[in-house]
């Protein structure tokens, strides 16, 4: 089990927040990861200026980067970050399985723990606050099942 | 001359710049927070567990208590017509009402999150440093590849049903008048 961390957890919500808000009165965009990712698997050609969809790819590439980058830096100077780096506690089999009902998940529900956690709870929107209750409930519901009724982990 | 806040277009290449660095400022703030760490994170979940650890609730309290005064401005400055600091305009999601593709989509994603404990943030945060994460992500991106062309091909099958339709009806009108 983890020991608690509620100053760093506070304190890194916090820099979640300062990120998604300079984002917002910047460049007048939303950080939902999962959207911003998203945005780049499209595939149709919505009819848009070529111009409008080099910008829209540009910051979305250079968002996903700079998570990328982040974590290298994290990395260098603060590698307990990521937990046990030997591993995950679950089967690759099973965390492919579970990036795909991500994947599936928050293209269906517009949003992820950013999108609608952070970015949407901040703005009391209804949607949000009802997509955080469940995949919060769901992710709980799993591990129980997982943990206490399968017995794995 | 032009008042700074009106509308104007966008210079990508300082939208893309900023949105670097708040990418990389996201991401050292999951890494500090927690979220990087799928045994935390599931630790966190685990809530009918004695060693229950209730960190990452905080990591939600920090940052919605920051966000919240500047997604009420941006609100406020988007109603107003202006434009954010960079250029272009305000992109946020209109009220739209709770849908069974939302509450399906956000159980799908719990279900995931509650298996792997990586969401999509933390995973392409830890993307070059844990291999396994390169599993979730690769899964992930084709999962979110495969609804977007379901997605798609769905909406482009009702449009043609509906030009089709009115079609229909054009030769009809013609026919009888």
């Amino acid at each position: 089990m983890t020991p608690p961390t509620i100053a760093p957890a506070l304190a890194g919500g916090a820099l979640i927040g300062v990120s998604a808000s300079l984002l917002l009165m910047l460049t007048g965009r939303v950080a939902g990861v999962s959207g911003v990712v998203g945005g780049l698997l499209t595939t149709s050609a919505d009819g848009r200026p070529e111009a409008e969809r080099r910008g829209e790819t540009a910051w979305r590439l250079a968002f996903v980067l700079g998570l990328l980058a982040g974590g290298v830096a994290l990395f260098q100077y603060r590698p307990e970050s990521f937990g046990s780096l030997e591993g995950s506690p679950v089967s690759p089999l099973l965390v492919a399985l579970a990036g795909v009902l991500v994947g599936v998940g928050t293209t269906l529900g517009n949003g992820c723990t950013s999108g609608h956690g952070v970015c949407g709870l901040s703005r009391l929107s209804r949607r949000s606050v009802a997509a955080t209750a469940v995949f919060m409930a769901v992710g709980m519901l799993v591990t129980f099942v997982v943990r206490h009724v399968a017995g794995a982990r | 001359m032009t008042r700074p806040d009106a509308p104007r277009p966008a210079d990508p290449r300082v939208h893309a710049l900023v949105a670097f660095a708040c990418g990389a400022l996201f991401a050292i703030g999951l890494g500090l927070a927690g979220m990087t760490s799928p045994a935390k994170v599931l630790a966190f979940l685990d809530v009918t567990s004695p060693d229950w650890d209730p960190s990452l609730a905080f990591v939600m309290a920090g940052a919605i208590g920051v966000h919240f005064v500047f997604a009420r401005r941006a609100g406020v400055a988007a109603a107003a017509g202006r434009a954010p600091a960079a250029g272009g305009r305000y992109h946020v999601p209109e009220p739209a009402p709770i849908d069974r593709a939302l509450l399906a989509g956000a159980a799908l994603f719990g279900a995931g999150w509650g298996l792997a404990g990586y969401c999509p943030g933390p995973a392409l945060v830890a993307f070059v440093v844990t291999p396994i994460s390169v599993v979730f992500v690769g899964a992930m991106l084709t999962g979110m590849w495969a609804t977007r062309v379901v997605r798609e091909r769905v909406a482009a099958r009702a449009a043609h049903r509906a030009l089709a339709l009115e079609n229909e009806r054009a030769i009809e009108r013609e026919a009888r008048g």
